[in-house]
């Protein structure tokens, strides 16, 4: 019973939800609240069941080092205090710290050492399509690069080949955009077949 | 060429193509979906090299190999990476692999759970044995890193509340450096790029992504430089993957209506560019 009424909701909170390609409406707002309360709601929980299970336990465990980490996470709310609220920059500037400090050991590596590794292509040796493919790589890479190169005024040759560049990134956030409209297809396609086949099809006696 | 009649303006048809009513699309474009739905075209769907690369890792792995499976997308995008995840699962299922289940994503474990372990189980297999879910993993990077180094510091239980400790799985399993493939099932850029940073470079662990088509511009480069194994193209790649291991199912079926929305989107944009070009003839006309 309880997953025939879980069908009923998701059908009438998918056709609410599409309902604002007519304009907005109340059951719109129905379905975009619940969603954002929902979502919001299980995070809370989730959240919770965090602190309980890595902070509260391991304390109550004697693991009294986790003490001065919930000591430091609570400095969070004071925030709402107008006359401690500076004492809330702590936790949030740790935090931040730790994140930059363990992206940071491996950001050269795989962001740019790597790369720059991967741009040394042949073009001898190899097939004429992958030639004519790394020499256009290597033409996009150079061009896009100096468009962002903004030290001196580029003038001349060197103006001409940033405006390659410009023409590389158009064509790149076009691929971009193709892919938007592929993932958002995507999401519109599942949502229209759980419509027919879970809800139409066996209401018709199709399934 | 606009003209007054009985105090209404006629339009054109380039004005009429230019303003048209977006629910007039959107019929088009749920016809153009619903029908390959109720009846399929059997378009054929050619085989990715990075998706052909993930399935030859896979197949070649040891059985009794340890894969983390980072599900790492909420409900929001369940429609396009949850076909990826459920086929990678299912292909390590049946290659008798062991998967750990991870999720930096509040909702992500609970998905996985709900969503595409109820259809992997195959008869035999044990939770606690033979997979194992941890849950919800708090504190983005850090978190991962932690983790990586050690996985009972930030997972002391997992998604049922059990400790890790008492599951037979994760007796031979501490850190990382025990995984033999990490397989990112992602919603957003910044995930696989924190496994990356933390599991392919600190422990050397294979990377392989299931991304949405609008990551694929941004990852492509690191399957390219070999930091990404392989990747699936969206629901695409999770269709080529379906059909290379031979579990047909939903990902498959909806390529012919992503085929067919396409080609509705590309007429339209057609459409409306050649009345856009047409209109700049005609006021060149006009004005000369």
């Amino acid at each position: 019973m309880w997953d025939i009424l879980g069908n009923w909701i998701s059908v009438f909170l998918t056709i609410a939800i599409m309902s604002f390609v007519i304009d907005e409406n109340v059951f719109y707002r129905i379905a975009e609240y619940t969603m954002v309360g929902g979502t919001v709601g299980y995070a809370i929980v989730t959240g919770i069941k965090v602190v309980l299970n890595t902070g509260i336990s391991p304390i109550m465990g004697g693991d009294t080092y986790m003490l001065l980490a919930f000591v430091v996470g609570l400095l969070i709310f004071t925030r709402y205090s107008k006359q401690y609220g500076y004492l809330s920059r702590w936790p949030i500037a740790l935090m931040v710290g730790s994140g930059l400090g363990v992206a940071s050991r491996a950001i050269p590596e795989v962001s740019i050492i790597a790369q720059i590794k991967a741009s040394f292509l042949p073009i001898v040796g190899v097939s004429w399509g992958i030639a004519i493919s790394n020499i256009i790589l290597l033409i996009t890479l150079i061009s896009t690069l100096l468009y962002f190169f903004m030290t001196v005024e580029l003038k001349g040759s060197l103006r001409h080949i940033s405006v390659t560049g410009r023409y590389s990134l158009m064509i790149l956030f076009g691929a971009y955009w193709g892919g938007q409209l592929a993932s958002r297809s995507t999401l519109f396609i599942g949502r229209i077949t759980f419509l027919i086949k879970d809800f139409l099809f066996p209401m018709l006696g199709l399934a | 060429m606009t003209e007054t009649k009985t105090g209404t303006e006629k339009q054109d048809i380039l004005t009429k193509i230019e303003n048209l009513d977006v629910r007039i699309i959107y019929f088009f474009v749920i016809i153009a979906v619903a029908y390959p739905i109720i009846s399929p075209l059997g378009l054929p769907i050619p085989t990715s090299e990075p998706t052909m690369d993930i399935y030859d890792f896979i197949e070649n792995l040891p059985e009794g190999s340890v894969v983390l499976v980072g599900s790492e997308v909420g409900a929001g995008a369940w429609s396009e990476i949850g076909p990826s995840l459920n086929i990678l699962m299912q292909h390590l299922f049946d290659n008798n692999l062991k998967p750990i289940i991870i999720s930096s994503v509040v909702d992500g474990a609970m998905m996985a759970e709900m969503y595409t372990i109820p259809k992997m189980i195959a008869p035999g297999k044990v939770y606690g044995t033979d997979w194992v879910n941890l849950g919800y993993l708090a504190g983005a990077e850090p978190g991962i890193a932690a983790f990586a180094t050690q996985i009972t510091s930030v997972k002391p239980v997992d998604y049922f509340d059990t400790p890790v400790e008492d599951l037979e799985m994760m007796k031979n399993v501490k850190s990382a450096a025990d995984f033999d493939l990490a397989i990112i099932c992602t919603w957003g850029d910044y995930e696989y790029l924190q496994y990356l940073r933390q599991y392919a470079i600190r422990f050397d662990v294979p990377i392989v992504v299931g991304a949405k088509s609008d990551m694929i511009p941004g990852l492509h480069p690191f399957y390219e430089s070999k930091q990404v194994l392989g990747y699936l193209n969206g629901l695409r790649g999770a269709g080529e993957y379906e059909i290379l291991t031979g579990h047909l199912g939903y990902a498959a079926a909806s390529l012919d209506a992503s085929s067919t929305y396409h080609l509705v989107v590309f007429a339209l944009i057609v459409i409306g560019n050649l009345a856009m070009v047409a209109r700049m003839f005609t006021k060149n006309k006009e004005g000369t």
